[in-house]
């Protein structure tokens, strides 16, 4: 196996055995489906170009680099800074191991020829790549015979693994930049909050507004505001949108006044109205933990015409296994369960159908209380009224929850 | 997972009867709404909610070895060396506010910028000498937990082993945050030094005067002697960890290049802060036990140096210090072990949570457990002399700080990773001063003990 290690530093040797300066690192050009070395630098060779192309070098082993022209033959290789580096930009980087979640590091790199040029085929991530490193590798193995083990290669191959596109980041992700769109939102947000902002930030510009929105809902409160505030505000507008709006309003309501009002301004009027009325409860009541994502349906439908209605309305709503009914004030008169619904004939009207003692809470109850009342009746979400009783949002099961658990079990475990 | 899809709102299609809630939201009366009272931060508050690491780590600095040190500077020197408080703040700022810096505008560690800036070979050498300094710093906080309750009449071996145990089920299983509550609290038992200083007899005017005209030697100290007490002054002032642990925990706030102002304004105070708690500990120790008898000897046991606080609690003196020592031992003993298995396994990319199973994440329960197990062991050895071990680890510190300065010097200047960020040239004379000062220590310390 050969190992970028294995060329750092070898003597740079030319077709007269004149020794030219040691080897800096290996210029790659990006293509699919794996890299392929285009030039190396020097470090040392005086009078001497600083990159230079492959196609000078003759073989590379034994710790040295044979060139198969003379020195004074060689010349500058023209697009060195704008291909990528293997040292300086890849090497000791991060890499966010999507099946194991957790960040890892670039300890080497593997190289191999393929017809003839040499191209980067895998990443060293284990303990092996680390002691190779330290040039302790031979000692590793003897000390791992000794106590009768295998010392394995950890590598993974480098067409699973995606630079993540930023001038800063450090990061290259185990698996394609693409593929990261469709990973379960909670999933991505695991992966964030692992990362330093930068990161983070070129990571959440990659993904669609939609499971952008999701995955951050799925981050603390920290992590969002700080990624949110690296995004320019067309996109955080974007975003917000695309939030659930009780989530939404939680971010908004920690901001100043006036930035508030800036990136309310440039959301979609619908969503900003929504935001805007959720705000004006207190943070910590059901009021502030309720969405306005529900089904409400006026009391003269009959059943057949309230399933058209949820048809119409699901795509938008946070829960639709409740369906509740109001008049003309929106006073609260029920709740219908999706259940009844499909079971009960065409026409029967949805009054004979509800049931009437519906257990709501008021706007300004207890996160605690809410939880309480969901769990003592078995809901998965419960209406949020007014004193006179009129609906004004619902809390969904999960909200609920996420203000009970203990603070350990919702935040990631922080380093201090 | 309830599937939260579009915020597609409710008023797009008016003209279903569904949407009745829109119009009622729109005819509410504003009375209704009054019920907000949201936060907004001016910058005062902004300030605030950035404070704490600078504060919380400068007095973090106050810890056991903190404490013995500066007790020992009062009641060996006097006034004397007073004057060096002046460069040893400024220096902590200018690094400080590096290392704050770094952590803003690129969100990462310092372990991970030395790792992805100087390769393997050269956070091999970083996380050496942070587990040694670390090391070292923890002893010293597991020597004041000796000292505290020996104080209280509890023996040193139950004193050590509880105090162990105590610190890896914290971290391990406790709620941190409300345990290192009660240790800060503790801790502010040491803020009777500044009450002290005024009911004693000290002279202003030999205090004013020490701070504007330095002395370089001392009457009855060896050359060799004063040189160390100095550079565990710095060392106890400027601590390696503190370096690591503060830039860890402003990119853990997600601080970033906006709130530069803040963080500043954090690092500046709390340093100015931490340092005049600092400055009131020698004043007091100086204004008491250097005229009785401690001049020339420094103190050697853990109730001289709680003597100083006699004149304000009289027989209680004793424990009011061991109160305050303890809380400040603790407070750092509980984060030592676990910042610095931390920081280290992040630079390897092992895998680092106490979450983990031990066979998970060996490496880092390896050097939490280890750290721990080992100092504590060093501890329990009969005659261990409790101040020669806090003071002398903090000299140790000292000698180890240039080389973690160098690489934050070097990375400060990086122009491809702070581009206009990095030093101004004002920044880059004092850091280098102060590294030039303390490589020059450590050289002619290194010359006298040979």
């Amino acid at each position: 196996m050969i190992f970028l290690t294995d060329f750092l530093r070898a003597d740079i040797v030319d077709i007269n055995q004149q020794r030219a300066g040691t080897v800096k690192d290996l210029i790659v050009r990006m293509r699919e489906p794996y890299p392929i070395v285009t030039a190396f630098a020097i470090r040392g060779g005086k009078h001497l170009p600083r990159t230079i192309d492959w196609g000078a070098v003759r073989a590379g082993e034994n710790n040295e680099l044979s060139l198969n022209v003379p020195t004074t033959a060689l010349r500058e290789y023209p697009r060195a800074s704008s291909e990528t580096w293997l040292s300086r930009d890849i090497l000791d980087r991060q890499i966010v191991d999507t099946d194991g979640r957790r960040v890892v590091r670039v300890n080497d790199l593997q190289l191999q020829v393929v017809n003839g040029s040499l191209v980067l085929i895998g990443v060293d991530i284990g303990t092996r790549g680390l002691l190779r490193r330290l040039g302790l590798e031979s000692t590793g193995r003897r000390l791992t015979r000794v106590f009768h083990r295998n010392f394995p290669h950890k590598i993974i191959s480098w067409d699973v693994v995606d630079p993540v596109r930023s001038d800063q980041s450090s990061v290259k992700l185990r698996i394609s930049h693409r593929k990261l769109g469709k990973m379960h939102p909670a999933d991505i947000a695991e992966i964030v909050s692992q990362l330093g902002s930068t990161d983070r930030a070129a990571i959440i510009q990659g993904l669609d507004a939609e499971t952008a929105a999701e995955t951050l809902e799925e981050t603390s409160d920290e992590i969002q505001a700080q990624i949110l505030a690296t995004l320019d505000d067309e996109q955080t507008a974007d975003i917000l949108e695309a939030m659930s709006p009780d989530e939404a309003a939680d971010f908004l309501g920690d901001l100043p006044e006036d930035r508030r009002e800036e990136l309310i301004a440039k959301m979609e009027q619908e969503e900003a109205e929504d935001v805007t009325e959720l705000l004006t409860y207190e943070d910590n009541t059901a009021g502030g933990l309720m969405t306005t994502e529900y089904v409400s349906v006026p009391s003269t439908l009959t059943a057949e015409e309230t399933i058209a209605e949820i048809r119409l309305r699901a795509p938008s709503a946070e829960s639709i296994y409740y369906v509740y009914v109001i008049d003309e004030m929106e006073h609260l008169l029920g709740v219908l369960s999706l259940r009844d619904l499909i079971v009960a004939a065409q026409d029967t009207p949805i009054t004979s159908l509800m049931i009437e003692r519906v257990v709501a809470v008021p706007t300004d109850a207890e996160p605690e209380d809410v939880a309480a009342v969901i769990a003592k009746y078995n809901l998965l979400a419960i209406p949020v009224v007014d004193e006179e009783d009129r609906i004004q949002g619902i809390v969904t099961i999960d909200d609920a929850m996420d203000t009970v658990m203990p603070q350990g079990m919702r935040r990631r475990a922080r380093l201090l | 997972m309830t599937g939260r899809k579009e915020a597609d709102s409710t008023s797009r299609r008016p003209a279903s009867s569904l949407h009745q809630k829109v119009v009622s939201l729109r005819d509410r009366s504003p009375a209704q709404g009054m019920g907000r009272k949201r936060f907004t931060p001016g910058p005062v508050l902004r300030f605030l909610a950035i404070v704490g690491p600078g504060i919380i780590i400068a007095n973090a600095g106050n810890d056991a070895g903190g404490v013995f040190t500066y007790s020992n500077i009062g009641a060996k020197y006097g006034y004397s060396l007073l004057w060096t408080f002046i460069p040893i703040t400024i220096s902590l700022v200018v690094v400080q506010e590096m290392v704050g810096r770094l952590g803003c505008v690129t969100g990462k560690g310092l372990m991970d910028l030395i790792r992805e800036r100087f390769g393997v070979r050269w956070t091999l050498l970083v996380s050496i000498v942070v587990i040694v300094a670390n090391g070292g710093t923890l002893l010293a906080e597991f020597a004041g937990v000796a000292g505290a309750l020996g104080l209280l009449g509890i023996p040193k071996t139950l004193a050590i082993l509880s105090a162990a145990l105590l610190i890896a089920i914290i971290v391990m299983r406790g709620n941190r945050q409300l345990v290192e509550r009660i240790f800060l609290a503790l801790g502010l038992a040491f803020f009777s030094y500044f009450i002290t200083a005024f009911l004693v007899p000290t002279q202003w005017k030999t205090v004013g005067h020490s701070f504007l005209v330095p002395s370089l030697s001392h009457p009855g100290v060896a050359g060799g002697a004063f040189l160390i007490d100095v550079i565990a002054l710095i060392g106890t002032t400027i601590t390696p960890y503190m370096q690591l642990y503060l830039q860890s925990s402003i990119v853990d706030k997600g601080s970033s290049r906006g709130d530069l102002p803040y963080v500043r304004a954090d690092i500046i105070s709390g340093a100015a802060f931490s340092n005049i708690v600092s400055v009131f500990i020698v004043i007091t120790t100086a204004a008491t036990l250097f005229n009785h008898g401690l001049a020339g000897i420094g103190i050697t046991s853990t109730s001289s140096a709680a003597r100083a606080l006699t004149p304000l609690v009289g027989i209680h003196a004793q424990q009011l210090f061991a109160v305050g020592l303890l809380g400040a031992s603790l407070l750092a003993a509980a984060v030592l072990p676990l910042s610095t298995a931390f920081v280290v396994c992040e630079a390897f990319g092992a895998e680092r949570s106490v979450q983990r199973k031990f066979s998970e994440a060996p490496l880092f329960f390896m050097l939490f457990l280890g750290l721990i197990i080992i100092t504590a062991g060093v501890m329990l050895v009969p005659h261990i002399s409790i101040t020669g071990v806090a003071i002398g680890t903090q000299t140790l510190d000292g000698v180890l700080l240039p080389v973690l300065l160098v690489f934050i010097f070097i990375l400060a200047n990086d122009r491809a990773l702070l581009g206009k960020y990095r030093n101004s040239l004002l920044l880059n004379i004092i850091s280098f001063i102060t590294i030039i000062a303390l490589i020059g220590l450590d050289v002619v310390l290194l010359m006298n003990s040979l």
